[in-house]
């Protein structure tokens, strides 16, 4: 079917394609390897210190780099620029998350069609840990001020997202307070 | 006739040994692409375990091919709402879930075991994980499994003084060793859940 020289080629070809595909999967695991390392460290409390490298921030960028489709990766580097203080990158990856993910849409809206939604954190403050306890002595009361406004806040988009969303899909809720207390008690409830 | 009794008897005990988990009939048609993970829900009295955990299951989840929203960004959103506490998270109905954050199903996973039992020579982690997916528009349960599973610390060391350092070593760095432990559990029942869409892609 094939000449000699044509023959070479397609095991050449096929040489190629496999190592091609090998290359692949290894790409895709090391970028989950640098996804998952960058969770385990925002996750344990880790946050920069002045003049040190910033481990998270790394891996998280390591993972794009590498795989700029692995899903979530864009949306908590935002998170974790939003908790450091830097909204404007926030958005940023955010902004790449939806885009690039559609499904992601309705979360990412939630950070992006407010300003104030994630700027709870100082910049100075050390960020929320999975446990919700403040790592940062937010002893400040303007601090402590907008934390408490920006969570109103927050929980009024919630609400509201869920009613528009709630209404769409079964009409069951027929005004905001309904569900407001629907979210609270059922929540609560546990 | 007893050789055959025996036989038979014998495949029905390796047979009903396998781990039990249930998969809807029907799930090819409702296949989700977005799952959105809930911290886990700590049932044990060890302290950690989370952060351990969480990272091991968004991965296993996004390598099978499921969208997986970022758990740092669902951890705030659920905090700066006053949900800090799993238990309270897992109690919110799928259906608000899936109205705010967008996701085709909701995974829920418990932790029921997480603990180390000393022997002389190695250690056992054991862990036990129960683990929910629940269709977020109709709120039917799609796949659960719960699974135990014993990671031998000590296993490959083949001589007893191998098998002595391993146990001394588990004791020193055991907090090292529920990792692979956790892992090796939660891809146990991952195995049993279908490739997700973008299993290629991602």
């Amino acid at each position: 079917m094939f000449t000699m020289h044509g023959r070479q080629a397609m095991q050449l070809f096929l040489v190629m394609l496999c190592m091609s595909v090998v290359g692949c999967v290894n790409a895709q695991t090391r970028a989950w390897n640098h996804y998952e390392t960058g969770m385990k460290l925002y996750f344990a409390g880790e946050r920069p210190e002045e003049g040190k490298e910033d481990k998270i921030k790394k891996n998280y960028l390591a993972a794009i780099e590498l795989n700029q489709k692995l899903p979530g990766v864009y949306a908590s580097l935002g998170t974790y620029m939003a908790i450091l203080g830097n909204y404007d990158a926030a958005k940023e990856y955010w902004a790449k998350e939806k885009k690039i993910h559609e499904v992601s849409e309705k979360a990412m809206d939630i950070a992006l069609s407010d300003d104030v939604t994630m700027r709870i954190v100082d910049a100075n403050t050390a960020g929320v840990t999975m446990s919700g306890e403040s790592e940062a002595n937010n002893t400040d009361e303007n601090t402590a001020d907008v934390k408490a406004n920006t969570k109103i806040q927050i929980e009024d988009k919630i609400v509201c997202n869920a009613e528009t969303s709630n209404d769409q899909l079964n009409g069951e809720h027929d005004s905001q307070e309904d569900l407001s207390e629907n979210i609270q008690s059922e929540g609560g409830t546990v | 006739m007893k050789r055959i009794i025996a036989i038979i008897s014998l495949i029905l005990f390796v047979s009903g040994c396998g781990p039990e988990f249930f998969l809807v009939d029907k799930y090819d048609d409702v296949k989700p692409l977005s799952i959105l993970v809930l911290p886990p829900d700590n049932q044990t009295p060890q302290e950690g375990v989370e952060e351990v955990l969480y990272p091991l299951i968004i991965r296993g989840l996004g390598e099978k091919g499921y969208y997986v929203y970022s758990p740092e960004y669902v951890i705030e959103v659920f905090n700066r709402n006053k949900f800090d506490n799993a238990g309270r998270i897992h109690g919110i109905p799928p259906k608000k879930l899936a109205a705010v954050f967008g996701s085709d199903a909701i995974l829920y996973v418990s932790v029921e075991e997480w603990a180390s039992k000393y022997m002389v020579l190695g250690n056992m982690i054991c862990t036990q994980f129960f683990v929910r997916l629940v269709d977020s528009k109709t709120g039917d349960e799609l796949f659960n499994m719960r699974f135990k599973h014993q990671y031998d610390t000590a296993s490959g060391q083949s001589s007893l003084i191998g098998k002595l350092v391993a146990s001394i070593v588990t004791k020193i760095g055991e907090k090292a060793y529920y990792e692979p432990a956790s892992r090796m559990n939660f891809m146990n029942i991952m195995c049993r859940l279908p490739e997700g869409p973008k299993n290629e892609e991602w």
